[in-house]
């Protein structure tokens, strides 16, 4: 990625708007490039101001006259449809009723569209629902996911090969989960199921999550003495195909289909679809497995909130306040720190990147990018080599908006106890969260990538295709083979050109032009010249 | 909690609870826009009151293929641009300030001085870029739901939120040119010892 495509993607970015691909892609540059990284800072502090606008309260006066009005003119459907056209008839004339029916033939749905919204409705009614489907991603994993729906509750349970590794159940009030890898149970209160943009297992969400999809209504075919609709719905590397009955308007089954380099390719189906019969209530209940280290969200949040208003530590430089509200060193060593400094000012610029870290150990940090923590200045530090112990004390040096330097000693750091940082969910204040674009596996590969990073760029090649290799073989093994961008694999093939290592680098340089095939990058000119230089690469080491 | 579109389903079965229910949920939101918008309260609450009108009038062909939120403030800024298109030659610029020396007590209440210079800069931005700025960092629309909301593709919403962000960043630092640029380093200290964390359970 280049410096200007990747700036014009930065505000999409910071509000999660691009997917995944193109965030590693991003996350990965941002990494390596100071300049988009200030910018990037520049555009999330533009941003802040806007917490600190606040509107009075609407009046009184307002909420009765809308509800006199509501109480008085109840519109019914009928009523309402032959009104509006008898008006539109009378104000217009004929000539003008011939435009209305233009108008609304251009703006109507397709008749795909129209027949897919009644297949959305269709799920929306039903009472219940069960449905059991698998999904495997090119080269990654393949995963049973079985869900079970009744009457606002929800039950997931996501298997790998027969083995229960995810379960989430929301009675309508508490959305809780259980992980059993790590035999620890989540207790989280939420108005939604599941995660924070979750809409449901239905086909209405699956088209809202879509976004502007190609719609097509292939065929109807018979099947078992039915007629069904077979609905294609293709959004750039994804594709759906749904079976729908067309007496009840219910799917049957579905299909995905991810984008491969050699076109589209199977990555998941329904196996088991269920509507409208008894779903046992007790599957709705949630209790955690005995043993299992209980994880309460709700309490996590006071205590959060509690230690972030108190503050670790703090100093005045300038007269500005700047207090240190979280340190935390994960289980593999990484470190997650938190600052504010004076009031929000959306005015300055801040260059929290060339804040650093350095510890009793001499360990050196990567100043990583892909950590939000509550829209404050905050850092994730990679050790750039797994820490050989426990350092006795940590040093920050937070440079402040003003370009103030503060020095921080801490000598007790709040420790996680897994790989990534315990940060409660604030679902209760939109916007308000913290996160890494990378969490469990992607963190991981995160922080290989990372390494990698610092490696190459300290020219040593064979340490940072050491690194490159773990996050590619945590990529395949974990997510799916065009998981990493052509920007990871370009940089792989140079490091095996640069040791001599022809067939590897072209293993690499072809991968690069697989994850370039199935980006939806692929029509942005400067992907385009680099998979043309990737080809060039390939035919010269052939 | 009831869904938005079962709420509207009481309300056009007899319940006026179900109306009652909707308005407080989505009031406030809507106000806020039509407040920051316009920068007067009394013109918020008219916008605000002739947009719940209007929804009221076409409820029942509301189908939900969009989200009722969307829906409304959809309502709400095609009125608002009508509204600015009307009276263009009429008004004046949009005073950030006005409302905070109005004589509107709450108003004043609700103005920070955080916001004074963020108001002075979006009054100055383009009515699109305000608009989707607003609709994104007030609001918290998902671009999908500002592409329904503006009736344009996602792709111009990110684009126009990347400019506007542009715009105002430029308005900004136009407006922070007099601040004073302090130039002091401070020296390493130690924590001063405050009770902070330990160590996990």
């Amino acid at each position: 990625m280049t410096c200007d495509r990747v700036q014009s993607s930065l505000k999409a970015c910071l509000d999660r708007e691009v997917n995944p691909r193109d965030r590693a892609a991003l996350s990965f540059h941002l990494s390596r490039c100071p300049h988009c990284r200030a910018e990037m800072e520049a555009i999330r502090m533009a941003s802040h101001g806007f917490r600190s606008l606040s509107a009075p309260r609407s009046s009184d006066e307002t909420r009765q006259a809308v509800f006199e009005a509501a109480r008085t003119q109840r519109p019914s459907p009928l009523r309402t449809a032959g009104r509006r056209l008898r008006s539109w008839g009378l104000a217009l004339g004929a000539a003008g009723a011939l435009l209305v029916l233009a108008l609304y033939l251009a703006l109507r749905p397709s008749p795909a569209q129209a027949a897919l919204a009644r297949v959305a409705d269709a799920v929306e009614a039903v009472r219940t629902q069960h449905t059991v489907m698998w999904m495997q991603p090119p080269g990654g994993p393949r995963e049973t996911r079985a869900s079970w729906y009744s009457e606002g509750k929800w039950r997931m349970e996501v298997r790998r090969e027969g083995q229960l590794t995810e379960l989430t159940v929301y009675d309508g009030e508490w959305s809780n989960g259980y992980n059993p890898a790590t035999n620890t149970a989540y207790l989280r209160m939420s108005n939604q199921p599941f995660g924070t943009d979750f809409k449901g297992f239905s086909v209405a969400a699956m088209l809202e999550s879509l976004g502007d999809a190609d719609v097509k209504l292939e065929a109807v075919v018979g099947r078992e003495g039915r007629r069904l609709n077979r609905f294609s719905v293709s959004h750039d590397v994804e594709r759906f195909v749904i079976l729908a009955d067309t007496q009840t308007d219910l799917p049957v089954s579905f299909e995905f289909y991810a984008r491969a380099a050699s076109g589209w390719e199977k990555a998941g189906g329904s196996e088991k679809v269920e509507y409208n019969l008894p779903v046992d209530a007790t599957l709705f209940e949630f209790t955690p497995p005995e043993r299992a280290t209980v994880v309460d969200n709700q309490k996590l949040k006071e205590e959060w909130q509690q230690r972030f208003d108190q503050g670790i530590a703090r100093q005045t430089v300038a007269g500005r306040e700047v207090v240190l509200r979280d340190f935390q060193v994960t289980a593999v060593g990484d470190v997650y720190v938190i600052w504010t400094e004076g009031t929000v000012d959306p005015h300055l610029a801040a260059e929290h990147y060339d804040s650093h870290l350095t510890d009793s150990l001499g360990t050196h940090y990567f100043h990583s990018y892909g950590f939000q923590a509550w829209g404050k200045p905050s850092g994730w530090f990679v050790p750039v080599e797994p820490p050989a112990g426990r350092p006795a004390w940590y040093e920050l040096t937070v440079v402040t908006q003003k370009r103030d330097e503060v020095r921080f000693r801490i000598t007790h750091p709040m420790l996680s106890a897994s790989a990534d940082p315990t940060y409660p969910t604030f679902k209760d204040k939109p916007g308000k969260s913290a996160f890494h674009f990378s969490w469990g596996v992607y963190a991981e590969i995160g922080r290989a990538q990372a390494r990698a990073g610092y490696w190459k760029k300290q020219g040593e090649p064979r340490r940072a295709l050491q690194y490159f290799e773990q996050a590619t073989a945590l990529a395949d093994a974990k997510v799916h083979r065009t998981y990493l961008d052509r920007w990871t694999w370009q940089q792989m093939g140079e490091l095996y050109e640069e040791i001599g290592e022809r067939k590897k680098a072209r293993e690499a340089y072809q991968r690069g032009l697989d994850s370039y095939e199935c980006s939806s990058n692929r029509d942005i000119p400067p992907e385009k010249e680099a998979a043309a230089r990737l080809r060039a690469a390939i035919a010269r080491l052939r | 909690m009831k869904d938005d579109r079962r709420l509207i389903r009481e309300y056009l079965s007899g319940s006026d609870q179900g109306f009652e229910d909707l308005y407080d949920r989505h009031q406030p939101a809507l106000f806020a826009l039509a407040y920051h918008l316009l920068g007067r309260t009394q013109d918020a609450e008219d916008l605000s009151q002739t947009a719940w009108l209007q929804a009221l009038r076409s409820l029942a062909m509301f189908r939900g293929r969009s989200s009722f939120r969307t829906w409304l403030h959809a309502i709400a800024l095609n009125l608002y641009r009508h509204q600015q298109r009307d009276s263009r030659l009429k008004t004046e610029p949009l005073d950030p300030r006005s409302a905070a020396v109005g004589g509107d007590p709450q108003a004043a209440l609700a103005q920070r001085e955080d916001a004074v210079a963020l108001r002075a800069a979006l009054a100055g931005l383009d009515p699109r870029h305000r608009e989707v700025l607003l609709l994104h960092e007030v609001q918290g629309f998902r671009y999908r739901e500002i592409a329904e909301i503006l009736g344009c593709p996602v792709g111009t919403v990110k684009s126009r939120l990347h400019y506007a962000v542009a715009a105002l960043r430029a308005a900004l630092s136009k407006s922070s040119d007099t601040e004073v640029h302090y130039d002091v380093r401070s020296r390493p200290v130690e924590s001063e010892g405050l009770p902070g964390p330990r160590s996990e359970p």
